[in-house]
């Protein structure tokens, strides 16, 4: 604050207003009263401003943008389902099963009704889009071609294979790689709804500490002018800034530190289960397509190695959800119970192959495709149905932890404003009483 | 309890603390691949295929023999299995009928005929779907005895296989919608879509040739009858046998008349295994004189190409 000499060599100088507003003493306390009050106010719209547009950030994560990354999962992992599906009902030739032929036609369906979806609930600017449009294109196409497949194999002539094989080449090479950038696009916009609501609203909390810095220091001036201690008004005015600035330092913090942890412990292992669950899918598709492509090709067996690196290496997904999941003990149990089915898996792959390689092409079928408790169909069910289980555990954990970080701060932008309002009402009445004792 | 857990989770106290004390301490102090192609004649119709080298005559091969002595051929027999490379996706070559499950065409009649003469009965085979580039290393690595796959019989491959007696002669062939107006590979074929399998002799012809155009290499030849139907290629070039096989999946397809060059299909077997090349002779021989290459012709592929034929005669060198 600038001295009292230093005002009085200004004045003269700096004209009218500021002389009016300063010429007394009493004057010279309206003023500042009105500037602290203005302040103080200020510190309010500020609160209620930067709270309300985290709020907005965090209920989209919690209703937007969480649910269409959650959708693009479910649209990513449809057309994977639907891929392995449709060469298993192919491999069943005449023989399909019911189960398998309406498991197919689910998959078509979902992963339509939520292109449809996603697509409503994503503007015209929205980087998922484009990828959208291209999906809704494709699918019909796709599904065309999975049906000329087994028709032209109820002919009992090759070229089903052919067709086969090049529906899931679409399938594999283009749509899945478009479902994985629609997926992204929706993850990245997740992060960025969660940076949003994490971060502190530093400009506020800067400015409600300058408050109470102004507010101790206006109170310690007026007690050497005045030689009073108190003003009523003044401390009240104190007292509501205070508990306005804690509660937004606490609420804040808190909200972001859940925020956080349902991240750390909710949406970023369902992401990473996610992938592992697509990635068995790839795996899936690749096993039965070697068996379509009936040695007209080895890209199968080494799409095997690859997707099956990947989904249970020692760095692959299975791997890294075991680690994000280890300090909860449902989805971790989850996720070993799927390491253990992807092994047993393995080894009845191997059993499979073997037989493939020794010309027992019905007994490598039978060995993929049948049913039992014994049989690549039952630990890929198995693994599919505990990586499930945990991510309904992330699920759980996401909406539960998010709605408590939603929660820390439901009241606190009417609740800071109202004590703004009140501290400035507090400055005013309490200055106007010194002001009326010069009367 | 459980109103108080947030007072323990992380960054509150922290944040908050520090907010509060640097607030009022502040306010206390009051401061602030098929590379070698040969060059062909001109003037005459090609004879070899494109990665050919000339160097040989594919028709010629070892005398034949029924001894069972030699080595490879024992190995078969103490096994109980002949061991045969196949195809499965080539329709009346080698395929499997989707319906009964059963691996079916002239080929795989070929095998078993093999093994009723060396095993005594037909149905001691194994039947192996080897991919079109695997055909020569499963022979070399020993997985399979013999390969019997629409294989063509040319000096390049003979340095690293041996061939039998050639059994089929071919050429390659032109398919074309019915409504296509490419007479053969000249200038009506000239800015067309065409689709060969890759690494196949038809590609080496394409590169070779002067009406090439825009190429599409695929997999397997079975995948240019796809990209046909799609609407993808105008023309797809394959041996004259294989345009047979993809012709009689898709009637509204035509065969342009004429081959472009003349191929001889052959059994493979490991390079140097003279007695079971001999041995092999000796059965393709007696299927031949006892008319079962004419019965199996009969059911496969006469019906398709409405032509008759006959196998090509082989040249023993003793």
């Amino acid at each position: 604050m600038p001295s009292q000499r230093g005002r009085q060599d200004r004045g003269p100088g700096a004209g009218g207003l500021t002389a009016r507003l300063t010429a007394t003493p009493p004057r010279r306390l309206q003023s500042g009263a009105v500037l602290l009050a203005l302040l103080t106010l200020l510190f309010g719209v500020l609160t209620v401003w930067q709270v309300s547009s985290r709020s907005a950030a965090a209920d989209n994560v919690v209703n937007h943008s969480q649910p269409l990354s959650n959708d693009a999962a479910q649209i990513f992992r449809s057309l994977a389902d639907a891929d392995t599906t449709a060469a298993t009902g192919f491999l069943q030739a005449g023989q399909e099963t019911a189960a398998v032929r309406t498991q197919y036609n689910d998959d078509i369906a979902t992963a339509s009704q939520l292109l449809t979806k996603a697509a409503a609930q994503s503007g015209s600017d929205d980087p998922g889009q484009q990828w959208i449009t291209k999906l809704n294109a494709e699918l019909p196409v796709y599904a065309g071609l999975v049906e000329t497949a087994k028709a032209d194999d109820r002919q009992g002539i090759p070229l089903g294979g052919a067709y086969l094989r090049y529906a899931s080449g679409q399938m594999q090479n283009q749509m899945l790689n478009e479902a994985q950038s629609l997926y992204q696009a929706e993850t990245d916009r997740l992060n960025s709804d969660y940076a949003d609501a994490r971060s502190l609203p530093w400009a506020a909390l800067g400015l409600g500490v300058i408050l109470l810095v102004v507010l101790v220091r206006a109170q310690i001036r007026l007690f050497r002018s005045t030689n009073r201690v108190f003003n009523l008004g003044m401390v009240f005015a104190t007292a509501c800034a205070t508990v306005a600035l804690l509660w937004l330092a606490v609420g804040q913090s808190l909200a972001s530190s859940y925020l956080a942890d349902s991240d750390t412990k909710g949406a970023a292992p369902l992401q990473m289960l996610n992938q592992a669950e697509i990635e068995a899918l790839k795996c899936r598709a690749a096993e039965n397509l070697n068996l379509v492509a009936r040695g007209s090709t080895t890209a199968y067996e080494t799409a095997w190695t690859t997707d099956s690196v990947q989904l249970a290496g020692k760095d692959g997904y299975l791997a890294q959800a075991g680690s994000m999941t280890s300090e909860d003990a449902t989805a971790h149990q989850a996720v070993s119970a799927a390491t253990a089915s992807f092994q047993n898996w393995q080894s009845r792959h191997d059993t499979a192959h073997d037989a493939n390689q020794n010309g027992d092409y019905s007994a490598a079928v039978n060995d993929t495709i049948g049913s039992g408790s014994n049989t690549i169909d039952a630990a890929f069910t198995s693994l599919k149905g505990s990586l499930d289980t945990a991510a309904a555990h992330e699920q759980g954990q996401f909406t539960s932890l998010a709605d408590s970080g939603r929660g820390a701060t439901s009241l606190l932008a009417p609740g800071a404003g109202v004590l703004a309002v009140l501290a400035a009402a507090g400055v005013v009445t309490g200055v106007n009483r010194r002001v009326a004792e010069y009367r | 309890m459980t109103t108080l857990r947030w007072l323990r989770r992380p960054g509150v106290w922290a944040v908050t603390s520090a907010l509060l004390l640097g607030g009022f301490a502040f306010a206390g102090s009051s401061a602030a691949e098929t590379g070698d192609a040969s060059t062909q004649p001109a003037a005459v119709r090609i004879a070899r295929a494109p990665g050919d080298d000339n160097s040989c005559d594919p028709l010629a091969t070892v005398a034949p023999s029924t001894s069972d002595g030699g080595l490879d051929v024992q190995r078969i027999i103490a096994r109980g299995k002949l061991v045969a490379g196949i195809d499965t996706n080539s329709y009346l070559w080698g395929f499997r009928d989707p319906n009964s499950g059963g691996i079916q065409g002239f080929d795989i009649d070929l095998v078993h005929a093999l093994a009723g003469a060396i095993l005594g009965d037909p149905n001691k085979v194994t039947l192996l779907a080897v991919p079109t580039d695997q055909r020569i290393p499963a022979l070399q690595s020993g997985l399979v005895d013999v390969v019997v796959r629409t294989f063509t019989h040319n000096c390049a491959r003979e340095k690293q296989v041996s061939f039998s007696s050639d059994y089929f002669e071919t050429g390659q062939q032109i398919l074309v919608p019915k409504d296509s107006k490419v007479t053969g590979l000249n200038a009506s074929i000239k800015g067309q879509r065409i689709c060969t399998a890759k690494g196949s002799t038809a590609e080496g012809l394409l590169q070779t040739s002067a009406y090439k155009s825009q190429e599409v290499a695929v997999e397997n030849q079975l995948d240019c009858l796809v990209l046909m139907q799609l609407g993808q290629v105008d023309a797809t070039i394959t041996d004259g046998a294989l345009a047979a096989g993809l012709n009689a999946q898709d009637k509204s397809l035509r065969i342009v008349p004429g081959t472009l060059d003349t191929e001889y299909y052959a059994v493979a077997v490991k390079l140097g295994s003279r007695d079971l090349v001999a041995r092999i002779n000796a059965v393709l021989q007696s299927y031949i004189a006892d008319g079962d290459w004419q019965r199996s012709y009969g059911q496969w592929i006469k019906p398709i190409t409405g032509q008759n034929s006959a196998p090509p005669a082989a040249h023993y060198t003793g």
